[in-house]
C-alpha cells in the first residue's frame, strides 16, 4: 500500500512539473505580454497544485 | 521507480526555470520581466518543496510558504513602481 501511494505521488509530481514546463514554454513562445501573463500564471498555478499532494506521503508514511 | 520520477520532476522544473530565465533576460518590456520573475519564484517554490521531500524534513515546507508570501509581495511592489505609485 505504501509503495502504491509513493508511485501515485511521484506520478502527480511529474504531472505538476510538466505543467510548470508548459508554462515556461508558453512564456518563451507567446507573442504578447498579455498572452505571456496568461501562460505564466494559470499553467504554473496548476503545476504547483498538482505537485503539492506528493508531499502528503511524508506524513502518511 | 520513485527516485526516477523525482529526478525526472527535477529536470522538468529546472528546464522551466531556464526558459523563464531566458524570458527574464531577453524580455523587451519590464512587464515581461515581471511575469518571468513570477514564474521563476513559483518554480523555486516547487524546488524548495522537492528539497523537503528528498531530505525528509518538514521544515522546508514552512520555508516554501514564507517564500511564496514574500515573492508575491515583491511582484506587487515592482508592479506598483511601474505604475508610478508610491
Amino acid at each position: 500500500m505504501s509503495g502504491l501511494l509513493e508511485i501515485l505521488g511521484g506520478l502527480l509530481l511529474v504531472a505538476g512539473t510538466a505543467f510548470l514546463l508548459f508554462g515556461g514554454i508558453g512564456l518563451v513562445r507567446m507573442p504578447d505580454v498579455f498572452n505571456r501573463i496568461q501562460a505564466g500564471t494559470k499553467a504554473t498555478t496548476l503545476g504547483t497544485l498538482l505537485s503539492l499532494p506528493d508531499r502528503c506521503r511524508m506524513y502518511a508514511a | 521507480m520513485v527516485n526516477v520520477l523525482i529526478v525526472l520532476a527535477a529536470i522538468l522544473a529546472g528546464t522551466a526555470f531556464l526558459l523563464a530565465l531566458y524570458r527574464f533576460v531577453k524580455g523587451p518590456s519590464p512587464a515581461d520581466r515581471i511575469v518571468a520573475f513570477d514564474v521563476m519564484t513559483i518554480v523555486t517554490i516547487t524546488g524548495i518543496v522537492l528539497t523537503a521531500l528528498v531530505e525528509g524534513r518538514g521544515v522546508y515546507l514552512d520555508v516554501a510558504l514564507i517564500y511564496a508570501l514574500l515573492s508575491f509581495l515583491g511582484v506587487i511592489v515592482v508592479a506598483r513602481y511601474l505604475e508610478g505609485g508610491f
